[in-house]
């Protein structure tokens, strides 16, 4: 046992010193000289939010000495801003018990303040496709049109209605489908995070009830049952709506049934 | 609604401070973000377009990321992402054959064969770990980056991270031995 522990770690050892091919490297720089290619491109919502993620390790980071206490504050922290996340659903009120959270993580060299975190979204697409790229209103399209790919179902007739489109709702899609991604890859407080952004920016957006639905799923995927509750009979307090069979299905879909069956259908 | 910074003060003179900025960043970080793309299961061959890639959203996205205390989590959250796309990018060609060597010119050539075999033995049993596993396991333990820093990488729990990496562990020995037996191990 001990013989292999030392010929994993020495296979570990020899993949740190694992020199690349300079010759390649120096490949790459020199094809990144070129302007981006307008085409397909990392597709934008999938890498993280920097900002965010600094927010995330930027605290920690500092820490890094005291890897047992580091291991209990990034816990906490974790579980803070869910915990927020939480209980700032229950409330109609924005107060903002997630900035306060973010807060709580270690006053921050430079506090982010979390509003203006993706903000910047529409002029960074510019920025980056101003050179030779695309026209921005092509990449917003794209971005868009992704969104009603994969976007929620259940709201896709009440944005229709209002009729109202534009980079408000491109950020709504953006920041749910974000929600949503994190929330099949099992990163629940990453969703919980994104729902809490989203309902800070937009707290009677086009996709609110969206979001709620997405927060009952996240909540039920922590086991916070009585949590996913609450907010399932928010939402179900402003009416039925496209989203009642998902609620139906999900772990508080039993306990919801005295409040609200659709006569005929049940799962 | 904040509103968003006004679009004509957005973009600098394309390309100019940030060159610099993505450069330093090039010259500091790409030979780590190199390794890591092999380990996170790029094919050797397509290695050199994921750095590609991952630099291209560095470039486009720099301006955004002013925390720079973090920058190589940020760098490493990406590479995962771009990995993760070439993972899948692969699975869906996998008739394509498996990469050819690329031995290091560095060193001896010996050494270099060496150690490119051994590096694809190693490659082989990460592969047979499930993906979450995988990263959480070549994050810590070839680069070595604390389990606060993974979490925030892959956006899961630091709990998460620490269950995962044992279990990785425990995965990736049995692996180790399951090969050992085959006799297929390198020395």
């Amino acid at each position: 046992m001990s013989q292999e522990q030392e010929d994993i770690q020495r296979l570990i050892r020899g993949a740190r010193r694992a020199a690349p091919d300079e010759q390649a490297l120096a490949r790459v720089w020199q094809r990144l000289q070129a302007p981006p290619p307008a085409g397909p491109d990392d597709g934008g919502a999938e890498v993280p939010d920097p900002a965010a993620l600094a927010n995330a390790t930027q605290a920690l980071a500092g820490k890094a000495a005291a890897a047992t206490s580091l291991k209990a504050i990034a816990a906490v922290v974790v579980v803070g801003a869910a915990l927020a996340g939480g209980r700032w659903l229950t409330r109609p009120g924005p107060s903002a018990p997630a900035e306060a959270a973010v807060e709580q993580r270690e006053a921050p060299r430079e506090p982010a303040p979390a509003v203006e975190v993706a903000i910047p979204e529409a002029p960074t697409t510019v920025e980056a496709s101003a050179p030779t790229g695309p026209p921005p209103a092509k990449q917003a399209g794209r971005r868009s049109a992704g969104g009603a790919a994969s976007g929620g179902t259940a709201n896709s007739s009440e944005a229709e209605t209002s009729g109202e489109t534009g980079p408000d709702l491109a950020a709504e899609r953006r920041l749910l489908e974000a929600a949503q991604a994190a929330l099949q890859r099992g990163a629940t407080a990453a969703a919980l995070a994104r729902l809490d952004e989203h309902g800070r920016r937009f707290a009677h957006g086009l996709l609110a009830d969206e979001r709620e639905v997405l927060r009952v799923l996240a909540l039920c995927a922590e086991h916070r049952a009585d949590e996913a509750e609450a907010v399932a009979q928010a939402l179900l307090r402003g009416g039925p709506g496209l989203f009642l069979p998902r609620l139906r299905g999900s772990c508080v879909g039993e306990r919801l049934v005295p409040v609200q069956r659709p006569k005929g259908k049940r799962e | 609604m904040p509103a968003a910074r006004p679009l004509s003060a957005a973009p600098p003179a394309p390309g100019a401070p940030n060159r610099e900025a993505v450069a330093a960043l090039y010259r500091a970080h790409a030979r780590e973000l190199w390794r890591a793309l092999g380990r996170l299961g790029v094919q050797p061959a397509a290695v050199e377009d994921a750095l590609h890639e991952l630099f291209i959203v560095v470039q486009r996205r720099l301006p955004e990321f002013e925390h720079r205390a973090a920058i190589r989590t940020w760098l490493y959250a990406i590479a995962v992402r771009i990995a993760r796309k070439f993972r899948d990018r692969a699975r869906r060609h996998s008739f394509e054959p498996p990469a050819e060597d690329w031995p290091s010119r560095d060193r001896g050539p010996d050494q270099a064969l060496l150690d490119a075999e051994a590096l694809r033995m190693l490659d082989a049993l990460l592969a047979e770990l499930d993906e979450d596993k995988r990263e959480v396991f070549v994050l810590h333990e070839v680069e070595e980056l604390s389990a606060p820093q993974i979490a925030a990488i892959l956006e899961v729990n630091v709990n998460t991270v620490y269950s995962r990496l044992r279990e990785a562990k425990r995965a990736f020995a049995r692996a180790h031995a399951r090969r050992r037996l085959l006799g297929r191990d390198v020395r």
